[in-house]
């Protein structure tokens, strides 16, 4: 019972609903508001950090999927399989956030005093699979804050956890023409804020509130074959989520605790995205080529596997030729036929292990030494009425997105030493949402070192070896990082 | 005396065929896969002939709820099979005014003349939704002195040897900048979410297409 009292939605009449988003600095007394989503430090795996997040046109592997979403359908210059994936998962805790000025709102340490710090804030797992020329993405952003809710003075006990819940599932379709030279992608996302009482994140069966909305993006990928430069853009819709219908509050205000008590909570009824668009270009110098084109083993193979199904086909006529003569030049053919087709098999294996095998070493003979450099902009539209995520936990208006936003970006990498150590930098100019901040700028720096061969178990071909990746992202009152253990490329 | 001439005809069949199978099966070419290797991309593949003969399309386009309107003309160029790109100008139907646009498509199953594929894309104009309403209490209209659509979609696509060009496609479009809007009866909180905008739409195109 107490539980229900903690987690209790207080109603209050139409004419005080929705009442306007007071001026910055006043606490919310609405839930007319809606949460801005936009903005914020580059949040990807190693290489992509260490590059600024100037990887639209580059747009390779689980992170390129949230800068461009024809990124699962590109294949890398050592994709050499007709079925291919790859996989990540990201996290982050709220004691990387309390130590920095994680949204730029120019107030400081972002300020969680709400928030329990054993509560994740982000968990991010995404995956990639390629077939042939198509790839399909799907990947989790699940911002979690552990709300304290302080116990009812006349009713005592312990101070309880109340979890609001910013989640994002992205799902991608993307498809690769002219051996990749042209990659286009559509992705799908679904975005929620919950407010839920249980540790849980599939069933939301303790959820006291929803508010859901869709939204579109599309994205190309132009990475001519023998060219040394990579052109890419995305375009992203706008977000507006509505209250979920099927919660327990559908409308006037949605008040988490007692309207009239210092500890209360207005939720919004919105959390919204403004439409973004990303629009980068890539260029490589030295021997290494940026754009290797990605041939299927299946679409190679295809000219040898028709002569071969040819040949099956006029194997069936003789064998049909036999029966007609009878059962002994049945016998007789079937050995014979029998005898053909085992050669045949045989040498579409041979064939097959041969490509596999010249597709390997096609790779292995590309030069090492090169340096990317690579660019990106990124415009994120205004919104109304928002504020940012970290106002919305502190009960105070401070507003988000009242203009557009410009994100450049600026990044390099190369092979210092071949086969061993690749060094990424880059920076980026964070514009602010906020009225009272002013724009900062990160810088990055990141490697991949080449460490030892190890097969895992048997689950990567003999001969691979293992690679460390970090990185790490600079900027005033913010410091991130990322650490990955992958396969050396 | 049976037995023998049945295994002559045996024989001569299986000879027969054996002659008719045994050319040299084709092998991997080494310089077919190379780096920089254009051997298997959508311009080699026969099916592709009538776009990369042609790969300039002059269109008119018809639509319902159109990026580019009621009518339009366009320009698309199809560098392969697989992908061509599109711009044109329209005129939207009501509160006729001009509508720019430009999509992307991918030929996702080419064929010989034939090809289905997807397009999304942007256009530009202004839009205003219908706004007369007898009731007083009728929700609130918006309209958009610059509206940017964003819109994805199916299609079909003719493009025969000869030069004619048939296109159908239809999806669903949307506006971006929602929040660039005039309002008509609205209250401080009213505001309006792209899926209320979001309109389904379908286009006919035909037209000429030529080499460079």
């Amino acid at each position: 019972m107490k539980r229900v009292l903690w987690v209790l939605l207080a109603w209050s009449s139409p004419a005080f609903a929705d009442g306007p988003l007071g001026p910055n600095g006043a606490p919310i007394r609405t839930s007319g508001y809606s949460v801005d989503l936009a903005g914020g430090p580059v949040l990807a795996g190693s290489r992509a950090l260490g590059l600024a997040g100037a990887y639209v046109a580059i747009a390779e592997g689980v992170d390129g999927n949230v800068h461009n979403p024809a990124a699962p359908a590109v294949r890398a210059a050592w994709s050499a399989s007709h079925v291919d994936w790859d996989a990540s998962v990201g996290l982050l805790f709220p004691g990387n956030l309390a130590s920095t000025d994680f949204y730029n709102s120019g107030r400081g340490r972002t300020d969680l005093r709400r928030s329990d710090p054993r509560e994740f804030a982000l968990l991010a797992p995404a995956a990639n699979l390629q077939i042939g020329a198509w790839g399909v993405g799907v990947g989790l952003e699940l911002f979690r804050y552990g709300l304290m809710r302080q116990p009812d003075p006349t009713l005592g006990g312990e101070e309880r956890v109340i979890r609001a819940q910013f989640s994002t599932v992205r799902t991608f379709l993307s498809r690769a023409v002219d051996d990749g030279q042209v990659v286009g992608g559509i992705g799908l996302h679904v975005t929620a804020l919950d407010v839920t009482t249980k540790d849980e994140i599939v069933t939301r069966g303790g959820n006291v509130f929803t508010t859901r909305g869709v939204s579109f993006e599309g994205g190309m990928l132009w990475r001519p074959t023998g060219e040394r430069f990579r052109l890419g853009f995305s375009v992203r819709a706008p977000l507006t989520s509505d209250v979920d219908g099927r919660g327990r509050a559908v409308g006037g205000d949605i008040v988490l605790g007692d309207p009239q008590g210092p500890d209360a909570l207005w939720l919004p009824r919105r959390v919204k995205r403004p439409w973004s668009t990303d629009l980068g270009f890539a260029v490589q110098l030295g021997p290494r080529p940026l754009n290797v084109a990605w041939l299927d083993p299946v679409v190679v193979m295809r000219r040898i596997d028709d002569f071969l199904e040819r040949r099956e086909r006029r194997r069936e006529d003789r064998r049909a030729r036999a029966e007609r003569l009878g059962p002994d030049a049945l016998e007789a053919a079937e050995l014979e036929l029998e005898r053909e087709a085992q050669a045949d098999r045989r040498y579409r294996a041979l064939q097959r292990e041969r490509l596999a095998e010249l597709l390997r070493r096609r790779y292995a003979d590309i030069p090492r030494r090169y340096l990317l450099l690579t660019s990106a902009l990124r415009a994120d539209g205004d919104l109304e009425n928002s504020v940012g995520v970290e106002s919305f936990l502190q009960g105070y208006v401070d507003r988000s997105g009242e203009r557009v936003s410009l994100t450049p970006r600026l990044g390099a990498e190369t092979e210092v030493v071949p086969s061993w150590l690749k060094l990424r930098a880059g920076g980026y100019w964070e514009p602010t949402r906020f009225r009272g901040s002013q724009p900062r700028a990160h810088g990055t720096f990141g490697f991949d070192a080449r460490l030892f061969e190890w097969s895992v178990f048997g689950l990567l071909p003999q001969g691979e070896a293992l690679a460390l990746s970090a990185a790490v992202d600079g900027a005033r009152q913010y410091l991130g990082w990322a650490v990955a253990v992958g396969i050396w490329r | 005396m049976t037995n023998g001439r049945w295994f002559s005809l045996v024989w001569l069949t299986l000879a027969g065929g054996a002659r008719a199978g045994d050319a040299q099966p084709p092998s991997i070419d080494v310089r077919e896969i190379g780096p920089d290797a254009e051997a298997f991309d959508d311009r080699r593949r026969p099916e592709a002939r009538p776009w990369t003969d042609r790969p300039i399309a002059l269109e008119a386009q018809l639509g319902l709820g159109a990026p580019l309107g009621l009518v339009g003309v366009a320009v698309d160029l199809s560098p392969s099979a697989g992908f061509s790109w599109n711009l044109g100008a329209g005129v939207s139907a009501h509160a006729p005014s001009l509508q720019l646009g430009t999509a992307v498509r991918l030929r996702l199953i080419p064929t010989t003349g034939f090809a289905v594929g997807a397009e999304g894309g942007l256009a530009f104009g202004r839009y205003a939704e219908p706004s007369e309403c007898p009731r007083p209490d009728c929700p609130p209209t918006y309209s958009w002195e610059r509206a940017v659509w964003g819109h994805v979609g199916l299609m079909l696509e003719r493009r025969s040897a000869s030069g004619l060009s048939l296109r159908w496609s239809f999806g669903s479009a949307g506006i971006f900048n929602v929040t660039q809007a005039d309002c008509v009866r609205c209250d401080a909180t009213d505001e309006p979410n792209m899926w209320d905008t979001t309109v389904p739409y379908t286009l006919v195109a035909a037209g000429w297409a030529f080499g460079p």
